[in-house]
């Protein structure tokens, strides 16, 4: 970078040098004094500027011979050096890749192993959970159906009691349906017997009793509701036309 | 009802008055004659005749001699009239159920039998019930008594049947 600066500013200065001796020139050719010497100057400066832009030129196509030359060192140094870089890169690709599968597999067998311990470990407690989940569970369990068998055993207790009471109360309500039955039956029978034996009865007095019997006995139903006071004051009653 | 202020021959027309049946009779008989009181024009004696039955009649024109009153006079005959209408009509009704119909001899016992106990004469209404056998069930004054042989015959069985229950 710094030979191609340098370049560059040895061109310019060359062109700047010609400049003013053209510049010299133009002024020399004025002045009509001047002009033979200005004609010697300017083919002197013709020819220095020819002889400089000569040298110029070679110094140029050194410096920028020098340039390539560097530039192609520096190119083959670049590259050699990209190149080494880019093999260093690689191996050190390959070795962070290595050490990245090392490491993984490393941490990979480590997390195996912490996987495993951790595995172990809940497998136990999930074991030790279980055990006295079932144990617990058992227990509840033992538990309940103690419960439930006492309280079958109480509702069976319940229920023959209830069922006992309910055989009591209808035989008790059957003993007295039966009494009852029996004395409707009984009722039944004395009346019927009642009955015919007032039939018996009636027809016979019927047939005994006398037209004097008769009014034996109406003045006798007379003089008893007259005892009784059913007759002793009289209600008058009116006979309607 | 006390008919001792009545002269002889109300009183015997009174007696004779049994039965609810004898009543009606006997009120038929006054609106009867109290239906040709308003003609003038014929003779009252006459019509009692023809109306009345001859005993009946007899009494009606004794009672009401016996009362002054001129046979002729259809205003005083038609005051006799009413009042013997409101002595008839306030006669006292007694209700007896009997197994047999009796007769007037029994009846005429009957109401004597009543008259001398309690002082005043009934008629009676007289219904029939055999199932009764004997005696009778009497109504008066709203109340019913039953003195028949058919109860005492059910007092006694019950009495006896009914009581080994």
């Amino acid at each position: 970078m710094n030979i191609i600066l340098g370049l560059y500013a040895g061109f310019g200065i060359s062109i700047f040098v010609f400049l003013m001796a053209v510049f010299m020139l133009i002024k020399a050719s004025r002045g009509n004094k001047i002009k033979a010497v200005s004609s010697q100057i300017t083919q002197n400066a013709l020819q220095d500027s020819i002889q400089v832009l000569e040298q110029t030129r070679k110094e140029s196509e050194e410096i920028i011979e020098d340039a390539l030359r560097k530039a192609q060192s520096t190119i083959s140094s670049a590259e050699f050096i990209s190149k080494s870089a880019q093999d260093e890169f690689d191996h050190e690709i390959k070795e962070a890749e290595e050490r990245a599968v090392s490491t993984f597999n490393t941490d990979f067998q480590k997390n195996e192993d912490e996987f495993q311990k951790l595995y172990s470990q809940i497998q136990h407690e999930f074991e030790n959970q279980a055990q006295r989940t079932m144990q617990m569970l058992q227990g509840v369990v033992q538990k309940e159906a103690e419960s439930f068998r006492q309280a079958l055993q109480n509702q069976t207790i319940n229920a023959e009691q209830q069922m006992q009471g309910r055989v009591q109360q209808d035989f008790a309500r059957i003993s007295q349906e039966i009494q009852d039955y029996k004395n409707a039956q009984i009722a039944l029978i004395n009346k019927t017997v009642n009955e015919a034996s007032k039939e018996i009865i009636a027809q016979a007095l019927k047939k005994s009793i006398t037209p004097q019997d008769h009014t034996q006995l109406i003045l006798a139903a007379f003089e008893r509701a007259s005892q009784e006071g059913f007759i002793q004051q009289p209600m008058q009653q009116n006979i309607s036309n | 009802m006390n008919n001792q202020q009545y002269n002889p021959s109300i009183k015997l027309l009174l007696s004779k008055m049994l039965t609810v049946a004898d009543l009606r009779t006997q009120l038929n008989y006054i609106r009867d004659i109290e239906m040709n009181l308003f003609n003038v024009h014929i003779d009252l004696k006459e019509q009692l005749i023809q109306i009345l039955p001859y005993e009946i009649k007899e009494l009606y024109v004794a009672a009401m001699h016996e009362s002054g009153i001129n046979i002729q006079d259809a205003r005083l005959v038609q005051l006799f009239l009413g009042d013997l209408k409101n002595k008839l009509s306030s006669i006292p009704v007694m209700g007896i159920i009997m197994s047999y119909p009796p007769t007037e001899k029994e009846l005429r016992n009957f109401s004597s039998f009543i008259f001398t106990n309690i002082g005043a004469q009934v008629v009676f209404d007289i219904k029939l019930d055999q199932n009764l056998i004997g005696g009778c069930r009497l109504e008066f004054g709203g109340r019913i008594a039953d003195y028949s042989v058919a109860k005492m015959l059910e007092s006694y069985m019950e009495s006896k049947i009914g009581g080994q229950i």
